[in-house]
Formats: structure tokens, C-alpha cells, sequence
């Protein structure tokens, strides 16, 4: 039973509130200075942990493998149940798991362009013709569209042009036109694989669910149709609401352990701490603080005190006597 | 930010605080109340988690 001193309003709005956004539930009863202390706290704790997690420490994955990986049965995200309870920050998560599990997530193609693409691209490029042979990093503006006209003979038919810079050892501007998809990560996250392999070069494997990995072929135009002339291999950005919260693979989990190491598990412990932290801001917001007001006499450390008369303040002396049990006659 | 970089034990510090007020803020609803028990409370974890450390730490001397 809350103090009457303290006006909870509708305490079912309230905690629907303190869910939604830590502190909102107070603010609405008029407790402004612990919607003060819940969202700052709740929702710092939670925004500093995304951030040490590159804003990739939030998903949800609720899923079961029938009989593909006799070692591994299911993939739950149990850490989320307790990230939930942040509200708003965290719903988001659902829904992408929703269009992440989805048939018509865009499937899972690695060679099929969703739609026209006008990014920013860096990666690497291998030019192979007569009159003209390098190859190195580059760095520039890619645009690729689907080209419905049914002349080229590789892959899906697509078409676009890349400008930008070469960089590394004789840097110069480049430009070239580009046809052939060979490869390009589903718009939602389906593999965060986003090594470069063309430059022969036996790296570590990089994951990203923020970048999606795309490689085509470099083209010149001879008559009617494009003659292959080198390869483009690199990364253009995935759009926001295509990485954020979205599943991550175990691949990209294991990458993301290896380059933040213990900051990573930091990471998710401050989510999971702030989701907690929230409960008891949403049971406050509906049943009020859980010992008193806080002018009340401690009886002992760390028990709920005896609540004082509303009208005025006891001293010790009246609380002890007015706590020692009158024997009956 | 520095501290934490040197070692991760130091984000724990950022994190006891803000149990310490959530929790506290849970409790009472005066401010000067809310501050004086997280006050205390930070003390308490930060005093328990320190001597959980001197403890470890003594013990993997030479490990």
C-alpha cells in the first residue's frame, strides 16, 4: 500500500509508461525527480552498453534446429527477456526477428540485386585489360540498378558505374562500368561474412551486420554486349532498419567477441542490468516505494520502517515506544 | 573512459551507481533519502567488490 502522501494516478497507465520509457510512468504521476533518476540511469546504462557493443548488443532469436546440429538443438537469446524490460529501445528487436525469420525477408539470395543502389563503396578492385592493368583498394560511389534488357550472359542481369579513387601505391582517380553480379549480402543480415578475398591476400575473416559485402564484375562495352575486364570486391553500407537489432549469425557473434574481447560481455551486462533495473522502476511506478516515503524511523538496516502519522514527524523516542508490543493481560 | 580502458573492472564503478540510485529510488521517495541510502549503498558494493578483489588478488599471488 503506498503512502497517501504519494499520488500514483492511474498506477496501471503509470507502469504501462515506466515500461515504455524508463521514468515516463514517474513524470506522468508528477515524481519528477525519480523520472529523473530512472530514465538517466535506465536508459544510460542501457545506451552506454549498446555503445560499447557497436549498437549491436540487442537482438532476438527464439529458434529451434530439427536435427540440422546434433550438438546444438536451439538458439535463444535469453538475455533478451531481461533486455525487453527497457521498453522502446529494445521492442524493436521483435520486429526484426519477425522480418528476419520471415519466407519473404527478401529470401536469402546472395546473387539477386533487391532494387537500385546508389552507395558509398569501399573494397578492392582488379582491372585485367590491354590497355590498362592495376589493381588495389578503392574507394568511391557505386551505382547498380537491375537492367531488364536481357543482354548480358553472367549471373543477374544488372548494370552500373563506379567512381572513385584508387589508393595504395599509385593513387588516381578511376571510373568504370560494372555489370555481373557475382555476389551481394541479402538487405537484411544472412551472413556478416564481409572479407575481401580478391586481393589474394589470406586474411583474418571481418564480420559486419552494418555493411553488406557486394562483388561484380568490372566491364567494357564491345557492341551489344559487356566484355569482362577485371573484378570489384567490397562493402557499401546496409541500410539502418536493415542491421539494427536484427539477429546477429554465430559468425558475427564470434567476430564481434574477438575484436571487443571482455568489452563485449560488459556490454551485455549492462543491457541485461538496465532491463532489470527497469522492473523495479515499473513496480514503483505502480505500487510506490517499497519501505515508505523516507521519513519514517529505520527500525534496522535494510527492513521496510515504521510509517510515521501523516500529520507530523515522531521523534525516535515516540517510534520505539510506539513499536514495543503491549503485553495482554 | 581512461580507467575503463585499462582495465574493465573500472566500468563496474559507473554500473554500482546506477544500481545504487534505482535501487534507493525504489525504496523512498525523498530525494535527500534516495541519495543518502544510494550513497551508502554504492559504498557497500564497492567496499564488498573490492574485497572480493584483495581476497582473489592475494590468493593468485605467484599463480
Amino acid at each position: 500500500m503506498a503512502d497517501p502522501r504519494i499520488n500514483l494516478k492511474n498506477p496501471n497507465v503509470a507502469a504501462v509508461l515506466a515500461f515504455l520509457i524508463p521514468g515516463l510512468g514517474h513524470w506522468y504521476q508528477g515524481r519528477r525527480f525519480k523520472a529523473a533518476i530512472y530514465s538517466i540511469c535506465v536508459l544510460g546504462t542501457f545506451c552506454w552498453g549498446q555503445a560499447m557493443a557497436e549498437w549491436k548488443g540487442v537482438y532476438f532469436r527464439w529458434q529451434e534446429f530439427e536435427g540440422q546440429n546434433r550438438f546444438r538443438t536451439r538458439d535463444r537469446t535469453i538475455g533478451y527477456l531481461s533486455q525487453v524490460l527497457v521498453g522502446l529501445p529494445s521492442l524493436p528487436a521483435i520486429i526484426q526477428w519477425r522480418r528476419y525469420s520471415s519466407d519473404d525477408a527478401d529470401g536469402r539470395d546472395f546473387t539477386k540485386l533487391d532494387g537500385p543502389i546508389d552507395a558509398a563503396f569501399d573494397g578492392y578492385a582488379k582491372l585485367d585489360s590491354v590497355n590498362d592493368a592495376w589493381e588495389g583498394p578503392v574507394t568511391g560511389q557505386i551505382q547498380l540498378s537491375p537492367d531488364d534488357s536481357g543482354a548480358r550472359g553472367f549471373g543477374q542481369d544488372v548494370r552500373g558505374h563506379f567512381r572513385g579513387k584508387l589508393t595504395g601505391d599509385a593513387p588516381r582517380d578511376v571510373e568504370f562500368d560494372v555489370a555481373g553480379l557475382l555476389t551481394i549480402a541479402p538487405k537484411l543480415l544472412g551472413n556478416g561474412n564481409v572479407t575481401i578475398t580478391i586481393d589474394g591476400k589470406n586474411r583474418a575473416k571481418e564480420y559486419s551486420s552494418s555493411k553488406r559485402l557486394l562483388r561484380c564484375r568490372i566491364v567494357t562495352k564491345r557492341g551489344e554486349f559487356d566484355a569482362p575486364m577485371g573484378e570489384l570486391e567490397g562493402t557499401i553500407p546496409r541500410a539502418f532498419m536493415d542491421w539494427y537489432q536484427v539477429p546477429l549469425e554465430d559468425d558475427a557473434v564470434q567476430g564481434m567477441n574477438r575484436r571487443l574481447g571482455r568489452r563485449y560481455e560488459i556490454a551485455l551486462l549492462f543491457t541485461w542490468v538496465a532491463g532489470l533495473l527497469n522492473l523495479l522502476a515499473i513496480w514503483d511506478a505502480y505500487e510506490g516505494p517499497a519501505y515508505g516515503y523516507g521519513d519514517e524511523v529505520d527500525q534496522s538496516e535494510g527492513q521496510p520502517s515504521t510509517a510515521p502519522p501523516a500529520t507530523a514527524i515522531p521523534t525516535p523516542v515516540a517510534a520505539a515506544v510506539s513499536a514495543t508490543p503491549v503485553p495482554s493481560s | 573512459m581512461l580507467l575503463a580502458a585499462q582495465n574493465v573492472l573500472w566500468y563496474l564503478l559507473p554500473l554500482a551507481i546506477a544500481i545504487s540510485l534505482v535501487y534507493s529510488a525504489s525504496r523512498f521517495e525523498l530525494p535527500e533519502r534516495i541519495i543518502h541510502r544510494a550513497t551508502r549503498l554504492f559504498l557497500q558494493i564497492v567496499l564488498f567488490m573490492g574485497t572480493i578483489f584483495a581476497i582473489l588478488f592475494v590468493l593468485s599471488d605467484g599463480l
